[in-house]
């Protein structure tokens, strides 16, 4: 079977792996990380140009340097319009203000939003495997 | 004026009108006069002829013709007198005194002949005689009082009509005047180059009760434009404290969003991680356990370095500052010291400039904290593709300010993010270096606590960071 790809997008060393370490509990998963919305947004740009399989879901911290989670979620919805139909992302952090719910929610790409610290293993294969 | 005129003409016209219908009086009272005189007339030639006339009858004729001259000599007052002898017609005055005189002749004549001291023959002769003379008074007496009337008339009316042109010219002239004064106060007031609410021009050009008026007015507009004035200022004082408890309650939430923010991403990370090592020492990968609890030594290390960092910002709003001489170059040599071994380890060269020869007075604490905090990031932040890395920092003297530079050949401070450096928790390079995002918001509190100004110029060849200090400005 071919495994589905999460892209994982954190500045935090420590979340990332708090993160991937849930995420290899379930099976066929190839996980990628990344340290901000920049290097994210390279990297789809990488894959969409060499036609390289795209991430099934992102899962996307909002406080980041250099370019934060609705920064990229701005910048990809206006330079890949069409060709993230597949991909579904998921929020992953520790603000629960309601304004950055409700921020999120703006975003059509947007399917979750995940409370760090909040996450278990099974959690995350409830609200990912639908978009796997 | 025109009320002592109008006073005068009510007083001459009531006078007139009394006068006349004194003179109507006087007319009646002839009239009687006449009335009588021939019925005594009559009597006297009844009596004569024969007929039967007591003398009783006589008496009582003679008695009513007696009252009219009584009556006529009580409307005489001394006004009356003065007109009458003005005029000549006096004489009816001496007029009614002979017919009193005449009809107490006749009175004694009758009294004689009733005591027989005279004849029949004689007796009628005198009567008849007398009643010719009450006539013929009756006859005089007329012309004077006519003429007197008219004179009244003559005289009075043309005053009175002369009084009411004069009142009504006076009435015509004031109010003109009146009109005219306030028509000149609108014009000066229309005009926008005069000045007619400065007091001298005011007293120049209006007078009176105007002028009283005008400065009643001024009054009053000065004090509700002042009234006005203070409301305004009161309101913009209120808007200035709303906005500025505003900006602070803003300032306050974000602070309060972005410490919890900063601290519930460790905490929660050490509690993933903790269950991680659960796990790790259950199923025996020791290594792996090892590392997970240096990343939780880690996370703690880095609450406590936040928490520090926090109390520190806040410890610059609470502490008293001191103000002391300072020496920079001890001070800079303290600086060295603390950030050497950071130095080493990043291989970057920290250099010192003293130039100051007057006096610099501030808290010695907080200078050597903020330019501490600005070397430390020029390290942190130094930029690894660069072979000699750098941080220089110079103290100089520039006419009144004291200026201490701390410049860097780093990474710099990417240019959109310029706006957000001296905020709280806010970091522009994890990959190169992770801080709390206190470090510049801590110095910018500093600075702003020492009376100084601190501003920054940032490009990827470097950062400069310049602090100015007025030369006597007091610290506090």
């Amino acid at each position: 079977m071919k495994k589905a790809s999460v892209l994982v997008v954190d500045d935090s060393e420590i979340d990332r792996y708090i993160i991937c370490r849930q995420l290899t509990e379930m099976e066929n998963l190839d996980v990628v990380e990344k340290v901000d919305g920049l290097k994210a947004f390279e990297y789809l740009k990488g894959c969409l140009e060499e036609q390289t399989e795209l991430p099934k879901v992102v899962i996307l911290d909002i406080n980041m340097p250099i370019m934060g989670g609705f920064e990229f979620l701005q910048k990809i919805a206006k330079d890949f319009e069409y060709d993230l139909i597949d991909t579904s992302i998921f929020m992953h952090s520790s603000s629960d203000r309601a304004e950055d719910l409700a921020r999120a929610k703006k975003f059509s790409s947007v399917k979750g939003y995940l409370l760090k610290g909040a996450t278990t293993p099974q959690l995350l294969q409830e609200k990912l495997i639908p978009y796997l | 004026m025109i009320v002592c005129l109008t006073l005068l003409e009510v007083s001459v016209t009531l006078w007139a009108v009394f006068e006349i219908s004194k003179g109507a009086k006087l007319h009646q009272l002839n009239l009687l006069h006449l009335k009588y005189s021939i019925q005594f007339s009559n009597q006297a030639y009844l009596y004569r002829n024969g007929q039967p006339v007591s003398l009783m009858e006589m008496r009582e004729t003679l008695g009513n013709i007696k009252q009219q001259p009584i009556d006529c000599l009580d409307q005489v007052n001394a006004l009356s007198r003065f007109v009458m002898s003005s005029i000549g017609t006096d004489y009816a005055i001496e007029l009614c005194k002979k017919d009193i005189k005449d009809i107490e002749v006749v009175a004694r004549l009758i009294d004689n002949y009733e005591n027989k001291e005279m004849d029949r023959d004689e007796f009628t002769q005198g009567l008849v005689a007398g009643a010719q003379v009450f006539t013929i008074n009756s006859e005089l007496f007329e012309a004077p009082i006519t003429k007197t009337v008219e004179f009244v008339i003559s005289i009075m009316i043309p005053l009175v009509i002369f009084i009411s042109l004069v009142n009504i010219f006076l009435i015509v002239w004031l109010s003109k005047k009146i009109t005219g004064s306030i028509s000149s106060v609108i014009s000066m007031l229309r005009n926008p180059e005069s000045n007619v609410l400065t007091d001298n021009e005011l007293d120049s050009s209006v007078s009176g009760e105007m002028s009283t008026l005008l400065i009643a007015a001024k009054q009053r507009v000065e004090a509700n434009i002042k009234q006005r004035q203070a409301n305004q200022t009161l309101e913009e004082l209120v808007q200035e404290r709303t906005n500025s408890l505003q900006q602070a309650h803003q300032e306050l939430a974000n602070f309060a969003y972005s410490s919890s923010h900063d601290l519930k991403g460790p905490l929660t990370s050490t509690k993933n991680l903790t269950k991680f090592i659960i796990e790790d020492i259950q199923s025996g990968k020791h290594h792996e356990a090892i590392d997970n609890s240096k990343k939780v030594l880690y996370l703690m290390e880095s609450m406590q370095h936040l928490v520090t960092g926090i109390l520190a910002v806040t410890d610059v709003n609470n502490e008293k500052l001191s103000s002391q001489s300072i020496d920079f170059a001890k001070l800079f040599s303290q600086v060295e010291n603390h950030v050497a071994n950071q130095a080493v380890l990043k291989h970057c060269a920290v250099t010192f400039d003293v130039q100051i020869d007057s006096t610099f007075y501030s808290d010695p604490k907080y200078i050597a904290a903020a330019i501490e905090q600005l070397v430390d990031n020029g390290i942190r932040y130094s930029d690894p593709a660069e072979a000699y890395k750098w941080v220089n920092v110079e103290a100089i003297e520039h006419e009144n300010q004291f200026i201490v530079t701390v410049q860097d050949n780093g990474i710099g401070i990417p240019e959109e993010k310029q706006d957000e450096v001296f905020l709280m928790f806010k970091r522009f390079a994890p990959d190169v270096a992770s801080g709390s995002g206190l470090g510049l918001a801590t110095v910018c509190k500093i600075v702003s606590k020492l009376g100084g100004e601190i501003n920054f110029t940032s490009s990827e060849k470097g950062t400069k960071f310049i602090l100015h200090f007025v030369k006597g400005k007091t610290v506090g």
